[in-house]
């Protein structure tokens, strides 16, 4: 399954969004323009459905609707979160959720619809929600005695993953402490550890074979457990002395741990997977092939390619040829919110694009704030 | 033996490139450029300075230029350094890998008469690869050269590295040069830095 088109209005800077939705997505736009906005409209749906999750969770610890709403949203005030799926068999389905605050500022549902190709399965409010305007503060999408006939899109929410592995966050002893399932990579050993034995293996052999590209002098990689029982990674590198010198994960350096987490993310489950700047610490070579690593992996994967939404910066990783137009989506900002277009959409953009130039070429300088050599002398 | 350095156009070319040089027995340096056609020609005096201290192998696309390649070069690189090997490659690096015909309709699963009628002076080549491995017998293949229908791209997601596996895995440079007369000249030029020293 994966998301063939969001649209969201009134969601943080964007007063509308609606634009359809590729195997890979590249999000590009300034900074501040709201990348990461944007692709937490799609954390909130897994966090609608998560365990320990919900609907009021989901939204208060956005900072509740007043925080989730966009400043420039004018006449109606609802929050909505619409988005269109795509399954395996070609079938379409759609979950809208509109969202207000009541009177004690408690989020509430104000529409709440699902579609399974055209036919209306659930349409709130319903009869027993205006009999009881409590049933108005939880979705139907997150109770498994409501949801049975669309509870597919719930599991297919569940599965939905962020990764942005902090490596100083890896190297801290007490890293995993109060972190389960954390985004910024606190438990990632313990998860690889707590992962079966043979796929973890399989996947770290994989990873292994990567990293020595990106670093030759790379021979191995292992988890292993020490005296406590904590998970820890070693890797094997050459060195003057004969055999070699283990290191753990406290010595890699910062772009050696999020090459391997980006790794681990792109092998690990079938949902879509969320990454914001992979390029970060990473050498330019190295990101200049991430597209097509991301394409490759895509692949390889036994039933639908798992769905894969970039941030980024780099015209490293945008050079790459394979990138489609359709796959670029662009931010920009502007008095009424920030706009999001495909980028074929954008008209000089489809006509740069048509006249041959690739996509970083064509579309990166739209990214660009407008006086930016100003920064040379600090603004002054 | 002094590594060679590698200047071209992008990233499709380089392998090229570095078989070239190891198929004449030589060393790979650095590879430099892959920025365009357009960068590389403006930088390549820079280039050619450098070029006087060790050996350089550079590779650009006739792409259509009315000159023929001599005129080509000898416009762009009016006094080549003692280390200088400017080739030039009729029309695209690509016509290279397609003149070893039976080995890339082997790798991309099509019959060879498919590239039969492909010659050194077809424009577009890119596009041609395109549409041969549209009729692949390879779903795998044809996913990975031939771009999804719609999405505006030119070509697949995977296209560069299976260009890049190609000409790294499958190309025969010697039986290719049977077919490209521009590669049997840039294979007789590059034979010639074989000798090279640093002296004047």
């Amino acid at each position: 399954m994966r998301f063939s088109r969001i649209h969201l209005e009134n969601w943080r800077n964007f007063t509308r969004v609606d634009v359809p939705l590729q195997q890979r997505m590249f999000l590009v736009g300034a900074n501040a323009s709201g990348k990461s906005n944007l692709l937490d409209a799609f954390r909130f749906l897994r966090d609608l459905v998560r365990v320990g999750g919900g609907f009021e969770k989901a939204v208060s610890d956005r900072g509740g609707v007043s925080r989730l709403r966009s400043l420039a949203a004018r006449r109606y005030p609802e929050v909505v979160v619409d988005v269109g799926i795509e399954d395996d068999d070609n079938e379409t389905w759609r979950y809208r959720l509109a969202i207000v605050q009541d009177n004690q500022r408690r989020p509430t549902v104000k529409e709440e619809k699902v579609w399974k190709s055209d036919k209306l399965l659930l349409e709130r409010p319903d009869d027993r929600d205006i009999d009881d305007k409590e049933l108005l503060r939880q979705t139907h999408l997150e109770q498994i005695n409501s949801n049975r006939q669309f509870r597919v899109i719930a599991d297919f929410f569940n599965t939905i993953r962020y990764y942005h592995i902090v490596p100083q966050l890896i190297r801290e002893p007490e890293r995993s402490v109060g972190r389960k399932f954390d985004p910024y990579g606190g438990d990632f050993l313990e998860q690889i550890a707590s992962t079966p034995k043979n796929i973890y293996e399989s996947r770290l052999r994989r990873i292994q074979n990567a990293l020595r590209v990106a670093v030759p002098q790379l021979q191995e990689l292992q988890l292993y457990r020490d005296e406590r029982g904590v998970p820890h990674l070693r890797g094997k590198y050459d060195h003057w002395r004969a055999q070699g010198a283990w290191q753990t994960e406290v010595d890699f350096s910062d772009g050696t741990l999020r090459l391997m987490g980006l790794l681990w993310a792109l092998l690990d489950g079938g949902g879509p997977l969320i990454l914001e700047e992979p390029e970060l610490s990473l050498h330019s070579e190295v990101v200049s092939h991430v597209p097509e690593m991301m394409a490759y992996i895509q692949k390889s994967q036994k039933r639908q390619a798992r769905q894969i939404l970039v941030s980024t910066h780099s015209s490293d990783l945008l050079r790459d040829e394979g990138i489609a137009p359709d796959e670029v989506l662009l931010l920009r900002p502007t008095p009424d919110g920030t706009k999001v277009e495909v980028s074929t959409e954008v008209t000089e953009i489809k006509h740069l694009l048509d006249a041959g130039l690739t996509v970083a070429e064509a579309v990166l300088p739209s990214t660009r704030p407008p006086k930016a050599e100003q920064l040379s002398f600090l603004g002054e | 033996m002094v590594p060679v350095n590698i200047l071209v156009e992008g990233r499709t070319d380089e392998p090229v490139a570095k078989r070239l040089l190891i198929h004449v027995g030589l060393q790979v340096g650095n590879v430099y450029g892959r920025s365009g056609k357009a960068d590389l020609l403006r930088r390549l005096p820079n280039y050619n300075k450098a070029a006087r201290f060790s050996p350089w192998f550079v590779v650009v696309d006739l792409d259509g230029d009315t000159r023929c390649a001599s005129q080509f070069v000898a416009q762009w690189l009016p006094d080549p350094a003692k280390g200088m090997q400017l080739r030039v490659a009729i029309q695209a690096i690509e016509s290279w890998l397609m003149a070893d015909r039976e080995s890339l309709a082997r790798f991309l699963a099509v019959s060879s008469s498919r590239l039969q009628h492909h010659t050194e002076f077809d424009l577009n080549l890119k596009e041609a690869i395109v549409n041969i491995a549209r009729t692949s017998r390879s779903k795998s293949i044809r996913e990975d050269i031939v771009p999804r229908q719609g999405s505006g791209a030119r070509v697949g997601p995977l296209y560069v590295a299976r260009l890049t596996e190609f000409a790294e895995r499958h190309w025969r440079p010697d039986i290719a040069a049977d077919n490209s007369e521009s590669l049997r000249r840039c294979i007789r030029a590059l034979s010639t830095l074989t000798s090279w020293d640093a002296g004047p």
